[in-house]
């Protein structure tokens, strides 16, 4: 079980490393020193068992309450309860010492989350066998590739039967083989009845994996409920909706619905408002998310023309060379250009089918002899 | 849920305020980190010498060595003499093997957080483990050196005696007061990251104000204030149970029990406070 109460994290911005010179202009008050609170106020239970995607665009405190959940940090004011074994946090660069070869670093991790020497002998092979990495495993860790340090690590942090697992910005990191084994081995912890956090930009992964996310803005918790709920509030946030005065709710009688599109090719959304819309300069706003919920696209169109005192009916095409891969198309209608937002629409699911994707885009090329 | 069996940390789970725990919490949490602190320690051994070609030996090598060539100068340019007839270079070394083990315990110890940061800014486990694994890893450096000592001792003509007696509270002593200060260096670099230079400039000066390669005795009036530095005593009192003590030279000894007492209780109190947010500032 997870509880924390009321807690805090604040963290001293420094322009260096601090040093002798440095403390004592800190002491003298001639440094800059700014306090800036990381996380503030949070409050929050997961029950054993329990699965949760946290959400939250870059700096909003998302690792850092991991880090508290990992026991690294103490909370500056509150207090954070975990039970149970919980295992590092995995991420890019794991709890790995890079001057030590990966067998040293397995066996260390292992050990520092409570296996005992035998334990960790009889789990070696089975780690390392997930893993993949067996040819490099006397080799100092620090030259391994970020894939490979990602890969032991998830090995080691799934192997020791945590009751806690933290997982950071590691799914859907690796190749698409590495990746399958993840969610399968994901799925096998989750249905161990391990509690987990996720933290990851994939909002697929969360989608699959969590029925219950927190979206995190600027050190707080903006929302915590229904993983749909969180992620379609997580969408406004990407877009700039992040004022909650903006926020209005899907409203009936409108829908856009999306056509499967080739490799690039196109997408057609077909819009369709009945309720009344206010002034006639109206336009759509479309965002693309990428797998990883990286914004590949983002554009607003004019329907002004299609505006009528009943409301909106057009079709959009839009020309995306995206390619193979899924995507999410998410948007809103607006009064005017970079206007308030009157009416979003239902994040859609995009699948582009063709052959494996090797880049972001298709380009066009054209050779002139 | 499965059977841990037993846990490393003794503490399963997570329970934090910014209060600190109490001393008994770290203490307790210590224990349970032996076996981590085991494979540290030795993996930082074989680091150290398995990729030199001599290995093992430049362990013994080196401060042989120093002590063959201080002995070699003093014995020349200075009127240093020892009393009795322990001969120098005998007397040179002992001093080298305990000064070997504190100078390149604290050298290490006292960057030991910082430079662990790949581990401890993702997982938790008590950061006072990783100073006194370099005190740990020295250790078996240390157990090389005294071999050798005592091997050599009978063929300079020195027979050790009763006087190994004082070998294991010389060792311990030496353990503690290296330990201690470990524990001091390595919590004051995480926030002041110029330490490790104070401590290169220091470790000259300790060296010349510690009697390594002269007797106590042999210093005149000196004699007082070098009894103070607590290095002093440390090495009297290896030097007592190995090739002999310098003449008065228990006062330093008082001395050295003293600081030694004083510099654990402050490194404890430092590590109590800050253990859990050392990862803020690596």
């Amino acid at each position: 079980m997870i509880r924390l109460e009321g807690v805090g994290k604040r963290y001293v911005q420094r322009s260096d490393v601090p040093s002798l010179l440095g403390r004592t202009r800190e002491a003298l008050g001639t440094a800059t020193k700014k306090d800036f609170w990381a996380l503030r106020g949070v409050d929050l239970t997961v029950e054993p068992g329990e699965r949760v995607g946290v959400v939250g665009s870059n700096g909003s405190g998302k690792t850092t309450l991991l880090t508290l959940l990992a026991g690294v940090t103490a909370p500056t004011e509150g207090r954070v309860l975990v039970q149970g074994r919980v295992s590092p946090l995995i991420a890019v660069g794991v709890g790995f010492d890079a001057e030590l070869t990966g067998r040293e670093n397995v066996r260390i991790n292992a050990t520092v989350l409570g296996l005992s020497g035998s334990q960790v002998d009889a789990r070696f092979d089975a780690i390392v066998d997930f893993s993949g990495v067996e040819d490099f495993l006397d080799v100092p860790v620090k030259f391994y590739s970020s894939g490979m340090l990602v890969r032991l690590g998830f090995s080691v942090a799934t192997a020791v039967d945590p009751d806690v697992l933290l997982v950071d910005e590691v799914l859907g990191v690796g190749d698409v083989a590495f990746q399958a084994k993840c969610d399968q081995r994901m799925a096998e912890v989750a249905a161990q009845g391990t509690t987990v956090v996720v933290v990851s930009h994939n909002l697929a992964a969360i989608r699959d994996l969590c029925p219950r996310s927190l979206l995190v803005s600027r050190g707080a918790v903006l929302l915590d409920g229904p993983t749909p709920a969180v992620l379609d509030r997580y969408l406004d946030v990407l877009s700039g909706f992040d004022d909650a005065e903006d926020t209005m709710p899907v409203g009936p009688g409108w829908s856009v619905t999306a056509a499967t599109a080739p490799s690039g090719g196109t997408v057609d959304l077909d819009v369709a408002a009945t309720v009344p819309v206010e002034g006639d300069a109206m336009t759509l706003w479309v965002g693309v998310l990428d797998g990883n919920g990286a914004q590949v696209y983002s554009e607003t169109i004019d329907v002004g023309s299609a505006t009528g005192p009943s409301g909106v009916r057009c079709r959009v095409r839009l020309d995306l060379p995206l390619s193979a891969g899924r995507y999410v198309v998410h948007g809103a209608l607006r009064a005017g250009r970079g206007g308030a937002r009157l009416l979003r629409f239902v994040p859609l699911d995009l699948t582009v089918t063709g052959p494996p994707a090797r880049a972001l885009a298709v380009l066009p090329s054209q050779v002139n002899s | 849920m499965a059977d841990h069996g037993v846990a490393a940390v003794s503490h399963v789970g997570v329970d934090l305020t910014s209060t600190p725990p109490p001393l008994s919490r770290l203490l307790s949490d210590l224990w349970a980190s032996r076996r981590l602190a085991y494979m540290l320690a030795r993996r930082d051994f074989f680091v150290r010498y398995r990729r030199a070609r001599l290995g093992l030996a430049w362990a013994v090598v080196v401060p042989l060595s120093q002590a063959l060539v201080l002995a070699l100068v003093i014995g020349r340019i200075t009127k240093i003499r020892t009393t009795g007839d322990v001969p120098l270079t005998l007397f040179v070394f002992a001093g080298m093997v305990a000064w070997t083990f504190f100078s390149t315990a604290f050298g290490t110890g006292a960057t030991a957080i910082a430079d662990g940061a790949g581990l401890t800014t993702k997982i938790y486990f008590p950061r006072a483990v990783l100073p006194l694994v370099t005190v740990g890893a020295g250790a078996i450096t240390l157990a090389l050196n005294v071999v050798v000592l005592l091997v050599m001792c009978p063929f300079f003509g020195v027979w050790p005696g009763w006087r190994l007696l004082l070998l294991a509270p010389a060792l311990l002593l030496l353990f503690a007061f290296t330990a201690g200060l470990s524990l001091v260096l390595s919590a004051v670099h995480v926030h002041v990251r110029d330490v490790r230079y104070l401590l290169e400039a220091a470790s000259r000066a300790l060296f010349y104000a510690t009697p390594v390669f002269y007797p106590l005795h042999q210093v005149g009036s000196l004699q007082d204030v070098l009894s103070v530095n607590p290095c002093t005593g440390v090495t009297e009192l290896f030097r007592a149970a190995t090739v002999g003590a310098d003449e008065g030279w228990l006062p330093s000894l008082w001395w050295s029990l003293g600081w030694t007492a004083v510099i654990l209780a402050v490194g404890l109190e430092l590590h109590r406070r800050l253990d859990r947010t050392f990862s803020d500032l690596l």
